[in-house]
Parts: structure tokens; sequence; C-alpha cells
């Protein structure tokens, strides 16, 4: 039975179950609740990024269930972590900066880890090689620390700095 | 319309679990600035994006920085920063002791010209890098000056590493390698006590981390004969500073033994573990050099340990019956197994004992360690692993096919398949697993010189949804029958196929559709190129088919195949 799901600006979805559960959030839901059939209101999330959303879970409908965390040991996350962009994910997440953080918003509300993931991958290699006056200038972050508490930070991990 | 939506939303707001409500909470919150007024905030006010101000959303972003160096930049950027990354950049410490250190940047050895100038040449400064004792002094004063960060220390690799192995650059891109008997005696002395004095460092360090967790220890020592009870001593103390009044204090313990290491006897390593109190038993052993070493020591070693999750045994000697013996008590725990470049395996203890019993197997690994075969190769066999994850089978030349069989019914989570070498895997093997295995992402089935292009064709069929990368190069059966159109049609049915390795191409009209698809990239963007222009391109003997490339130009390759194999059989 199809899924409806409503944006903040009333825009409706009709989406196969399939494509729902992809969201932890709206599987618990239906689960619980049961296909009623009426549509679900997503008041946090608009319809333009509701589409994103859902076209990263149709894509990503067929894609097996991660395995459970406890079943993986300490070497599987060195290599989960070397594991680059998969290219249809790399064409899909190429955004401005202003939807690519309202993506990352709707992922971690529908609780969507995978997308939740490439969202902020995609926001950790914007950062790489970034000094941290380029960071919040990209992200409009305001320095909020005093000259010591900076220079505690910089003495604190000098230690690692040619590591 | 409006009391449905109500009412449907409060009895969705029932059922939502703890963490879902904390989700919607948390970013009602963030949300609440931004989709009420957003020009405000974008237009007038510099402030972050909503997901910017929610800490979450910061933790999961700073989990995805791979590098320090920009964790700590991360950190620099503003408060709330800071509190997302300081426990990311405090949870793991990897220190060591590193002699020699980095010794290829040094630029006074530039015009070193043969190796016989080298002797005089390298002095204590190159050896031991001065300021990796300094990195070492410097984390104890951060870790005594602020305590509450040695809180946030969950694991710590410590590498106590001295050996005289390495190279250093010269002429830019030339490099002499160096060894033991290039360095003095009286350098190998200094070396020594600098190796003890950071080791001691290392030992204070890890005295002040209360909330340790695991630890894992790399030996990579070239150890002189009068220095091996100092050494034995230094595993003494690390031993007593991983426990707290005789009872580990740490949950996991791994243990490594580099591939530089010359470590004559593991007396000292052994009796690390022995009493059984003084240090928890190791999750992990990694013996990667341990030519020294009888499997007698092996098999001590072994008995001494603990259940094991992770055994890696790789350039040593025999994996002799005894040692396979010793194996079997840890099969049902071991997650990653590797048996590699080491010699004479008993092969019908590790097939008919260990494997069938190794329910938790992840990560399989035997590079070269099956060149013998004492059973019948018609034997049905059984693994144990159902969870297997990656297997890497590569020169394994007397495996026989039935293994394939096994693995075809047995893994069905299989990711990783590395089957070089293998002259017993056949097309019906692939086409076994990759039906019997659903998840697979790459496989490497170089130089198997039974598959044919008949094995193409049940990858195209199979449509694997997460297949990513085929290597069939030295397949000679692959090329020489044409087909290349089946390359196309695994491009259309593993929509996330990247790259097919094959070769050898040869120069001849059997080949041409190959040449035409690794030729691909000149073409793509002059679709109307005459075909029989490609006859006339060359390709290397190997090649890797670019899928992204093909599966965008589909209809053009299709063309191009066609417009040439129709030239072809007009004896062109």
């Amino acid at each position: 039975m199809p899924v409806v799901l409503q944006a903040s600006d009333n825009q409706q979805f009709t989406i196969e179950k399939a494509v729902a559960e992809r969201s932890m959030l709206l599987k618990n839901m239906l689960e619980d609740v049961g296909e009623a059939g009426e549509p679900i209101p997503l008041p946090n999330v608009a319809g333009s990024i509701l589409k994103k959303v859902i076209e990263y879970c149709e894509h990503h409908k067929e894609d097996p269930v991660p395995s459970a965390e406890e079943d993986k040991d300490a070497f599987e996350s060195s290599r989960r972590k070397a594991d680059d962009i998969d290219e249809w994910d790399a064409q899909f997440i190429k955004v401005g900066n202003e939807e690519l953080f309202e993506i990352i918003l709707a992922a971690n509300y529908l609780d969507i880890k995978p997308l939740l993931d490439l969202g902020c991958k995609t926001v950790a290699n914007m950062i790489k090689g970034k000094t941290p006056e380029q960071i919040r200038e990209m992200f409009n972050i305001e320095n909020d620390f005093t000259p010591e508490e900076e220079d505690q930070i910089r003495r604190e991990n000098e230690w690692a700095a040619d590591a | 319309m409006v009391c449905t939506l109500q009412a449907r939303r409060s009895s969705f707001s029932t059922v939502l679990n703890l963490r879902s409500v904390a989700y919607a909470t948390t970013k009602q919150r963030a949300c609440s600035i931004w989709v009420s007024s957003p020009s405000i905030l974008y237009q007038h006010r510099k402030q972050p994006h909503a997901a910017l101000m929610m800490e979450d959303i910061i933790h999961a972003i700073c989990q995805q920085i791979e590098d320090r160096k920009d964790l700590v930049a991360a950190a620099l950027c503003c408060r709330r920063w800071k509190e997302a990354s300081t426990p990311l950049l405090w949870r793991e410490l990897t220190i060591g002791t590193r002699i020699p250190g980095d010794i290829c940047k040094f630029t006074k050895l530039a015009n070193v010209g043969s190796i016989g100038e080298l002797h005089d040449l390298i002095d204590i400064d190159y050896i031991c890098t001065p300021s990796d004792t300094t990195r070492l002094q410097l984390l104890l004063c951060a870790l005594h000056t602020n305590p509450h960060r040695a809180g946030h220390v969950r694991s710590i690799s410590i590498h106590l590493e001295c050996h005289f192995t390495s190279f250093i650059r010269y002429n830019r891109n030339s490099y002499i390698d160096f060894d033991d008997e290039d360095v003095s005696a009286n350098v190998k002395e200094k070396a020594w006590q600098t190796f003890v004095s950071r080791a001691g460092l290392c030992m204070r360090i890890l005295k002040l981390l209360p909330r340790l967790e695991t630890v894992h220890l790399t030996l990579e020592v070239r150890l002189e004969e009068h220095w091996r009870d100092e050494f034995d001593t230094l595993l003494k103390e690390f031993a007593e500073t991983v426990s707290q009044s005789g009872v580990p204090r740490v949950k996991r313990f791994h243990l490594c033994v580099g591939p530089n290491a010359v470590i004559p006897s593991p007396k000292g390593i052994t009796e690390m573990f022995s009493s059984g109190q003084v240090i928890p038993s190791p999750r992990s052993v990694q013996l990667c050099s341990w030519h020294a070493w009888s499997p007698s020591d092996v098999v001590d070693l072994l008995q001494n340990v603990g259940p094991l999750q992770m055994l890696v045994l790789k350039n040593g000697a025999a994996v002799n019956a005894s040692v396979l013996q010793a194996m079997v008590r840890h099969a049902p725990s071991l997650q990653q197994l590797e048996i590699s470049d080491t010699q004479r395996v008993a092969d019908n203890v590790l097939f008919d004992e260990v494997l069938p019993s190794a329910y938790n197997l992840l990560d399989l690994t035997l590079d070269g360690a099956v060149v013998t075969w004492a059973h019948s190769s018609s034997k049905r066999y059984t693994l144990g692993c159902t969870r297997l994850v990656h297997l890497n089978v590569n020169r394994c030349i007397r495996l026989p096919g039935g293994f394939f069989d096994a693995v075809a019914r047995t893994c069905p989570l299989l990711e990783t398949l590395w089957a070089r070498d293998n002259p017993a895997i056949t097309d019906t093997h692939v086409r076994d697993i990759l039906h019997g295995c659903k998840r697979l992402s790459n496989m490497d089935l170089s130089r198997c010189e039974n598959l044919s292009i008949t094995a193409l064709h049940h990858v195209a069929e199979a449509c694997l949804p997460l297949l990513k990368n085929i290597n069939m190069q030295g397949c000679p059966r692959i090329v020489a029958y044409g087909g290349a159109g089946v390359a196309i049609r695994i491009a259309e049915s593993c929509p996330r196929m990247r790259e097919l390795k094959v070769g050898p191409v040869h120069q001849k009209a059997l080949t041409v559709g190959w040449r035409v698809l690794a030729n691909l990239h000149r073409v793509s963007d002059h679709p109307e190129m005459p075909a029989a222009h490609l006859l006339h391109l060359h390709c290397d003997r190997y090649v890797a088919l670019n899928m992204t490339l093909l599966r965008k130009y589909v209809a053009c390759a299709e063309h191009l195949l066609k417009e040439v194999f129709s030239e072809e059989s007009a004896g062109i």
C-alpha cells in the first residue's frame, strides 16, 4: 500500500512503503499505527527538500539493511571510513550549501542514517584542508573564543601537529 | 482536513519512540528559528544554518572528519564545535617510539651517491628524530594539565618500534635502502637508549588514562642479543601498567608483531599473558614477522591467550598441524583470520577442523596459503562462516572447486571476493557465487585460467545492485572470443559498477569490440566518428573499462559496436 507524505508547504507525495521505510521514523510509525492511508504530516520538511529525500530513498530502496553495529569489530570501522562516496550519491549531493544543510536536517529528523552520513561526509569534505578562519567564513560561524582559549586548544594539540 | 491532520499528528506522536521524539523536539527547536523567518537569518544577520546550531548534527559532521588536523581546525571554530570535536580528538591516541623516524625527509643526505657513503653519514639524529621525543613530552604535559582530556581516551595504539630498516631519498626520485649492517654499533646503542626512554614516556602516558578500554600494542623491535632482558622487563612493566592492582583495567587488548620485527624468542610476550591476571587476554594477535620462531613458539602463544577475535599469521615459518590444532579452540570466536605468505600450511586441519567451526568469521584471508591439498578434490566441504564478508584466497593454487561451491552455499553476506590465480574456479562457480552472495561489491578473479566470457554473461544476468569492481585481467578466454557487448549489459544491469578490468586485448579483429570500449573516452564527445576510424585505435594490453562512462554513453557504444562488427564481418 502506498504511503502519502505531506510537507510543511502542504505538498503531498505518494510513495511506496519500501521507500518510506528507509526512514526509521516513518518505519516505526507505520509499524505502530498501521497503514491508515491518511497523509503523514512532516511539518519540519519543505516540499522541495522532501522531494530530494524521496529521490534518495527511492534510489536506495533495495539496498540491504546494514548489519547491526554489534556485529562489527574495530577493524570493520576503519574499512567503513575509508569507503568513498558512491557515484550516484556524489551526483545527488551536488547541491548548494543551503539545500545541503536542509537535507541534513531532514535526514536527521526522519532518521535516515545513510543520508545523514552522506550529508555530513560532504560537509566534512568541505572542511578538509581549511583553516579555522576559512571554516568560520564558509559557515558563518562566529568566533566566540578568547585568545587564551584559542591558544590553549592549539597547545594541547601541539603534540600531534606533525604526526 | 485540518481535523484529520491534527488527529493523525496526535496518533503519530503517541507511537514515536523516545529517540524519535528527541529528534523531533531538537529539530523543532532549531527549525522554529528558520521556518518562521529565514530572510532575517540569511540576509540581515549572518548566522550559521539551523543545522549547524544542532549539537548532534555538528557531532555527526565531526565524526566524518578523518584527518586529525582538520578536526583540530574544527575545534578552533567556536565553542559549540569545540564541544563536539574534543571527545573525538582524544578518543583514540596513537603514540610510539618511532625508530627510525621519518628519515627520508632529511635533505642533508641529498648528495649521498652510494651505499658505501651511507655508513658514515647516518648518525643518531637521523635515526631518532628528536621531535618524536618532544611530541611524547608534549602529550604527557597536555594530559597532566587537562586531566579531563585523559578521561576521553578510550583507545590507545602504542608502537614499540626500534629497527634499522628504512630508506633515504636522494636526487628527488631515487632512494637508498639501508639495513642493520649500515648503522654503526655506537649509533645503535644510542638509538636503543632513546627507545627505552620513549617507551618509559609511553608507560607514563598510559598510567594517566583512567577510562581506557582498548590497547593496541605493536612490537616492531629488532632485538640485539644483549637487549633481550631489558626488552622483557619493558614488556613486564607494560603489562603491569595495563593492570591495576593485578586486575586488568582494559577490556580489549590487541597484539601485533610488525613486519620489521626480529624477536628471537616470544618468551617475554607469552609471559605477559601466562598469569592470566596481569593483562587481559588479547582479542587479536598479529604475527607479521616470525621467521625466528618455531611452530612450538606459536603453539605456546596460542595456548596462553584467551579466545581470539583476530589472528594473523603472516610471513613466518610453518603453520603445521600442531599450530592449527592450537587454533581450533579459537575458531568459534574468530572474526578475522589471516594466514598468508607462510609455508607448509596443514590444509587438512585447516579445512576439516578450523573453518567448519569458525561461525563468527567476517574476514578470511588465505593468501598463497593453500599450495598443497591432502583430500580428494571431489570432497564436499563445509564452511561454518555464514557471516563472512571478506574472502581472500588469492594464489591458493591447490584450492579445489568444491571450496567455491561451499562459499556460494554458505556466505550470503559476502562483499569482497579476491580469488586471483585460482585454476579451480570455473564459470559455474562464478554463477553460483553471484546467486548466493547478493551483496558482492568487489571481485578479483584475475589470472583464473578456466574462466571464459560465460562468467561475464553470468555477471550481467545476476544484476547485483552493489557490484562495483571486477578484475578479470589475465583470464585469456574472457577477451579472446569477443563479446564486448556483455560489458554494456553489465554496466546497465549493475547500477553501481565502476570498473571492469580485462585483458590482454590483442590487436586482432576478434577483440576490436573491446578496443572500442577501451577507447570510449576518446569518442564519447564525437559520436559521429566513423567506426572505421576506431579500428585503427590501439589500447593497452590490459584495460580498465570505465563503467560510469559506458553507462552514460550506452547508445553511442552500442551504435559503434554494431557499426564495427558489420564492417568486421565485411572482412575488415
